[in-house]
């Protein structure tokens, strides 16, 4: 078995070797010990992982490119884009916070989503991606540090207060800000990484370089 | 008896999940080419290091004034908390709910909490490893949320520059509080929850 020696797995949050039942599709295998999610059965899963990977790249590049919120007072009117909150900042010489803003709105997700596509389209097509195991590492590291959902709130409360001052106007790209986080979302949960190894590993390409000339 | 990777000679991969069997010196999961350890690599120092700088970093973050509001009409100075209680008396309570335990309860509790668990971790306790495991569950899944207070203020700079009748500037605050979060997230990510467990099949073991 590709997933595990003889069914035999480890616990990654209490480290109790187990064994794992078959499951059935659409179920998931608990740690016996400390009930840490071990496995999930998808049926298709990185297809039905791809769609929603898609669906969320076209809303992250609309939310972008569209202003998301607008404002009127007394005839003033301005307006924001997405990567103006990061610039705006910048500006007032709050480089630091820009940064931080800059990263988790726009950078890891599109970091996110550039190596989830550069990983399912391949695979999808019966090929491997080149860079598969790197791929994987990155899309790991950035995925915590998207936190466009967070953003989608932070904007909310931000037009509440504006209210008391101003009309304010939710604009297109902020309806693009929580389709994508909706598919993202989507994404993350019909996502089982074990279906990705075991994937590549049935086109017989699996195996990592260093591996490939120690055997 | 509690028959764990460590101590049946397996390591299971940090990326992949893959068991592996244990080689001497280093070695690589087979799957996945990553480096395998039985542990994440100086966890205690780590998380203790990223801890006790967002500890120190709260109280700025908490004292000093996070927007500065100008206008014709006059200038105004808000903390997180006083932030909170605007929201509060103009009517949005719920809102001020929100924003009251994203930014202040959810990174003070999760400094408590991480505190104690590697308290208890360093000192090898028994006590209820199963109510550790899921507050370290929670601790990890709610951090994030604190970062909401950043965005509030990226958006309004973004939105309010209205020359003189209104312009709003972030305010110190911005600084320490986005280090609180990086870092609670941090502390967070360095620490082992299997470390926790430890001490528990040692004991069961020997």
């Amino acid at each position: 078995m590709p997933r595990t020696t003889n069914n035999l797995t480890a616990c990654p949050e209490c480290d109790l070797l187990q064994r794992v039942p078959p499951i059935e599709d659409g179920g998931m295998a608990l740690c016996s010990r400390c009930a840490a999610e071990l496995f999930r059965e998808r049926d298709r899963s990185l297809d039905v992982t791809l769609a929603f990977i898609i669906g969320a790249a076209i809303a992250f590049l609309l939310a972008n490119y569209y202003p998301i919120i607008q404002l009127d007072a007394k005839g003033i009117r301005t307006s924001a884009h997405l990567f103006d909150t990061a610039w705006a900042l910048q500006e007032r010489g709050m480089s630091s916070i820009a940064l931080l803003v800059f990263v988790t709105v726009i950078a890891a997700p599109a970091v996110y989503l550039f190596a989830m596509l550069y990983l399912l389209v391949p695979l999808r097509l019966g090929m491997r991606p080149r860079h598969l195991h790197n791929a994987f590492r990155v899309a790991r590291l950035v995925q915590p540090w998207a936190m466009i959902e967070v953003f989608l709130l932070g904007s909310m409360v931000s037009m509440v207060k504006l209210t008391q001052v101003a009309k304010v106007h939710p604009d297109t790209g902020i309806y693009c800000i929580g389709a994508y986080v909706l598919l993202a979302a989507a994404a993350a949960s019909a996502f089982e990484p074990h279906e990705l190894w075991e994937r590549a590993e049935d086109a017989g390409l699996g195996l990592p370089a260093s591996q490939e000339s120690r055997a | 008896m509690s028959a764990t990777a460590a101590n049946s000679g397996f390591l299971l991969c940090d990326v992949c999940e893959q068991l592996n069997r244990a080689c001497p010196g280093e070695c690589a999961c087979a799957r996945c080419g990553a480096e395998l350890h039985a542990r994440k690599e100086n966890s205690f120092s780590r998380s203790w290091a990223f801890l006790i700088a967002a500890a120190v970093l709260y109280f700025p973050a908490n004292y000093l004034p996070i927007l500065h509001t100008g206008s014709v009409w006059g200038h105004q100075s808000d903390t997180i908390l006083s932030g909170v209680l605007h929201l509060w008396n103009t009517g949005s309570e719920p809102l001020a709910i929100i924003v009251f335990v994203a930014s202040i309860i959810v990174p003070g509790a999760k400094i408590i909490s991480l505190t104690f668990l590697l308290w208890m971790a360093q000192h090898r306790s028994l006590w209820s490893p199963q109510q550790r495991a899921k507050l370290y569950r929670a601790t990890h899944s709610i951090g994030r949320w604190s970062m909401v207070d950043i965005y509030v203020g990226g958006t309004l700079v973004a939105l309010v520059h209205l020359g003189p009748f209104a312009n709003i500037e972030p305010g110190p605050a911005a600084i320490p509080f986005g280090a609180v979060v990086v870092l609670t997230m941090l502390a967070s990510m360095s620490f082992d929850p299997r470390l926790t467990w430890d001490p528990v099949d040692a004991r069961r073991h020997g």
